[in-house]
């Protein structure tokens, strides 16, 4: 499905999936409309641990996670995905409450590729979301 | 404001309680389609002329039972709704004595019970006020200083209880202190000397306790900075009883004190036993706790002509008579040489004859509020009267000042109530609104843009009052064990998510100020500090600080404002930042790219291989976000083209926020040039907002 204020995937790349991360229902269901509203496909995970099974289990095109979560935190995340045979090359995008730029550098640090801050803003969301899944060369 | 009071309306329901008010629909909706062929039946004898058969009369009893059955299971489940733990007043307690023993140098240990006890929800909010002050009091003018004690053969360490319970109807809170208890005889000597008691009369505890109730009296001789702040028992008592409660007190004299505060455990504002009366053609609903009585008097009993103002006499003496209808829309219409019908009503020590057409059966009656729809200080709601008529429920009160003291004016007719108005409606929604919308749906109205913020918003808001109980207990098991790493891992991730929705709510002043303690916490957790008494008086503070802000936003007045004295604080007790000046902007355009020995090595390695190096110079405009990030972003994008020797500023003074939208990289690449600077230049202006992009090679 393709939404007027969101991306035109028209290219043959077909429904693009995200996986989001992050532990707050309230927050997550937010952002998961968000994202949704951008034309994305999302599945949800309420923490690291959750993510990496569903990373394994099937092939996202972006990776959307909080910072700050229990069980295993978005640095660890970060850590794991760029190690882990397989879904190394995924986009990142974390993000956190705009105080928290320590946090986001440390996570840029551990692989992490791009940035939102909470709130989010709708426009800069998309322009993120564009972005980061930008090539750096034409394929 | 709509919003103002959407919020304040809405509360934390637990899951189970919905499930069951799910199930109870489903009954009344099986109830309804039963009645709905029951009835059918009935319809069907009658136009046959034929009697109620065995069938039918069965089934309308199993309907008559099951709609009775349901009707008081959803009472029972709707008050159980309302009633919350009073969790968050035992943590709140803990603090208060915390700091005042921190304040006083006294020695305190306080004793919670019955955090589980629940009270009405329109009620909690209230009972924190005079039950904190009472905790004041207890350590202020109870609780003796370390050396008193000492001289006494007491333990240096004071004691104060706070006792919750439930009772069947009521909720008892009894706060109790070890210390010196209440001096009697110096209050009686004040009493004397004030004229309220006689000398020599007696004066029993609760005597005392209502001369201390009264304003201005305090035994403290000097106004202390903590509980005599001007307010007194006298506020703690009018506080209680505005919840229709009672404070009662016991006391022994070098021993100690227990002030017991009950307040009703239902709210009793929403659901009352009241006497129905007909009069000018409305009907009219008195709390049965305001009647006196009702009567029939003959016409000769009333003394006195209209404007005299009549009487009628009531057991040994004559009580002012008013026609109810007169009284409330100025309408004379009353038939006064017949049998008249009254309702003696009492409010304080006065009294009130009201003269009505007639009585209509007590009933339960619930009150639906319209103080906006009806400006008439005698009307306090409106009730739907044997499901259909309605009708207003009586500010005896009022109704009484009013009449007797001449306070109101006449009411306008036009203000006639109009039992039109839909009652319903006007009923508060208890829950919020979910409406998920198709992603379609972009153009939303900027109406409906505003609902769904407002929905959004009251969302985060419950999610902040159902985390900050959590956060204190996880701050006071933090205090009893500093050093565990499980509890500050949770009051870490506990704080930052209460920073979060503060930002979500649009407080980002206040999430500030929670990031500045969160900090405290992070420093803690990965052991670059010990978590110390300060810092936990620091923390607590903090929570306080949240509960406050929670309370005032709630109530639609807190204005976002960063506490700067718990910033503060919590900056004193983080490691000292090893003194880097702030990295300054520089002047990129004409300044040259420092290499570290480290990239001066692998320079002069790629130029021996003959790899090209370019030296990129670019402008940006970052947008939203802060230009130093973004120009993380872009070192990551070159990084990806080859190896990045060094930028300018370089990246260490760009994360420290020395970053105008101007930066130099340079890049060693062995791909064609042609291809980087096209693929770049188009990619960064159109994702990273450039202005100014020129790829040179240098080597």
């Amino acid at each position: 499905m393709v939404t007027e204020g969101g991306f035109a995937m028209g290219s043959g790349l077909g429904k693009l999936e995200v996986l989001l991360v992050d532990d707050y229902k309230s927050i997550r269901d937010k952002l998961e409309k968000e994202l949704r509203g951008l034309g994305l496909v999302v599945t949800t995970a309420g923490n690291g641990v959750e993510a990496l099974g569903l990373l394994r289990s099937k092939r996202f095109d972006l990776l959307f996670t909080d910072i700050v979560m229990p069980e295993m935190d978005g640095f660890e995340l970060c850590q794991e995905v760029r190690t882990a045979p397989g879904f190394q090359d995924i986009p990142i995008i974390v993000t956190s409450t705009h105080c928290d730029t320590e946090y986001v550098m440390k996570a840029l640090r551990l692989g992490a590729d791009d940035y939102v801050s909470k709130p989010v803003d709708y426009e800069l969301l998309k322009q993120v979301v564009a972005r980061v899944l930008a090539p750096t060369l034409p394929k | 404001m709509a919003d103002k009071s959407e919020q304040s309306e809405s509360m934390l329901v637990r899951s189970e309680n919905l499930d069951q008010l799910l199930l109870l629909a489903g009954e009344v909706i099986i109830v309804s389609s039963n009645l709905g062929l029951a009835s059918r039946n009935a319809r069907g004898l009658f136009e046959r002329s034929a009697k109620v058969d065995r069938e039918t009369s069965d089934m309308l009893k199993d309907l008559a039972d099951s709609t009775s059955d349901i009707s008081s299971k959803l009472h029972k489940l709707v008050q159980a709704i309302r009633t919350v733990e009073l969790k968050d007043l035992g943590f709140r307690a803990r603090r208060t004595i915390r700091d005042l023993a921190r304040r006083t140098g006294k020695r305190v240990r306080l004793e919670v019970s019955g955090e589980d006890t629940v009270v009405d929800k329109s009620i909690v909010d209230k009972l924190y006020d005079p039950v904190i002050h009472q905790l004041r009091n207890a350590v202020d003018h109870g609780i003796e200083d370390m050396g008193t004690r000492g001289r006494n053969g007491k333990n240096e360490e004071g004691v104060v209880h706070l006792r919750m319970y439930n009772g069947d109807r009521d909720t008892f809170i009894e706060i109790e202190d070890d210390g010196q208890g209440v001096d009697f005889e110096a209050l009686r000597r004040k009493a004397v000397a004030a004229g309220v008691v006689e000398e020599g009369a007696v004066f029993s505890e609760q005597d005392a306790l209502a001369f201390m109730c009264l304003p201005g009296i305090s035994t403290a001789k000097e106004v202390s900075e903590l509980s005599g702040r001007g307010v007194g028992m006298d506020v703690v008592h009018s506080r209680v009883a505005e919840l229709g409660g009672t404070v009662s007190l016991r006391s022994t004299p070098g021993k100690g004190s227990t002030f017991t505060f009950t307040v009703p455990l239902v709210s009793a504002v929403n659901i009352m036993d009241a006497l129905v009366v007909e009069a000018g053609g409305t009907m009219y609903a008195f709390p049965i706790a305001a009647v006196l009585s009702t009567m029939s008097v003959p016409a000769a009993q009333v003394r006195g002509a209209m404007d005299k103002g009549r009487m009628v006499k009531y057991l040994d003496g004559y009580v002012p008579l008013m026609d109810l209808d007169e009284l409330l829309f100025g309408r004379q219409n009353a038939c006064w040489d017949k049998d008249v019908s009254l309702v003696i009503v009492e409010h304080k020590e006065d009294r009130l004859a009201l003269r009505v057409d007639s009585f209509v059966n007590p009933q339960k009656l619930v009150i639906i509020p319209i103080d906006d729809v009806l400006d008439i200080p005698e009307i306090a709601g409106a009730t739907l009267l044997g499901g259909r008529r309605l009708g207003y429920i009586m500010d005896v009160a009022a109704v009484v000042d009013n009449a007797l003291h001449k306070k109101s004016a006449r009411l306008d007719l036009a203000a006639e109530p109009r039992p039109t108005a839909e009652p319903a409606a006007a009923a508060p929604s208890p829950l919020p609104h979910h409406e998920e919308k198709p992603a379609q749906s972009t153009a939303k109205s900027a109406a409906e843009a505003k609902d769904e913020q407002v929905v959004e918003s009251r969302e985060f808001l419950m999610e902040i009052e159902r985390l900050l109980p959590s956060l204190n207990q996880a701050l006071f098991a933090l205090e009893a064990d500093s050093s565990s790493e499980a509890h500050m891992n949770s009051s870490f991730r506990l704080m930052h998510t209460i920073k979060g929705n503060f930002m979500m709510i649009g407080l980002p002043k206040g999430g500030e100020t929670i990031h500045s303690l969160e900090s405290v916490l992070d420093a803690a957790r990965s052991r670059r500090i010990e978590l110390g008494a300060e810092a936990m008086d620091l923390l607590l503070d903090g929570a306080s600080y949240m509960e406050e802000a929670l309370r005032a936003k709630m109530a639609g007045v807190w204005e976002d404002k960063a506490r700067e004295d718990l910033i503060a604080r919590s900056a004193g007790l983080l490691p000292a930042k090893t003194e880097e000046t702030p990295a300054k902007i520089q002047d990129v355009a004409n300044g040259e790219i420092v290499l570290s020995h480290e990239a001066a090595f692998r320079l002069n390695i790629h130029r021996k291989r003959r790899v090209p190096s370019y030296r990129c110079y670019l402008e940006f405009d970052s947008g939203k976000q802060p230009p130093y990030l973004v120009a993380c972003m872009i070192y990551r994008r070159f990084c990806e083209l080859g190896d990045v020797l060094g930028t300018l500023p370089a990246l260490n003074d760009i994360e420290k926020g020395a970053m105008d939208g101007k930066m130099k990289l340079l890049l060693v690449t062995a791909l064609d040039q042609d291809l980087i600077a096209k693929a770049l230049e188009s990619l960064l202006r159109e994702h990273y907002g450039a202005k100014a992009f020129e790829l040179i090679r240098v080597g």
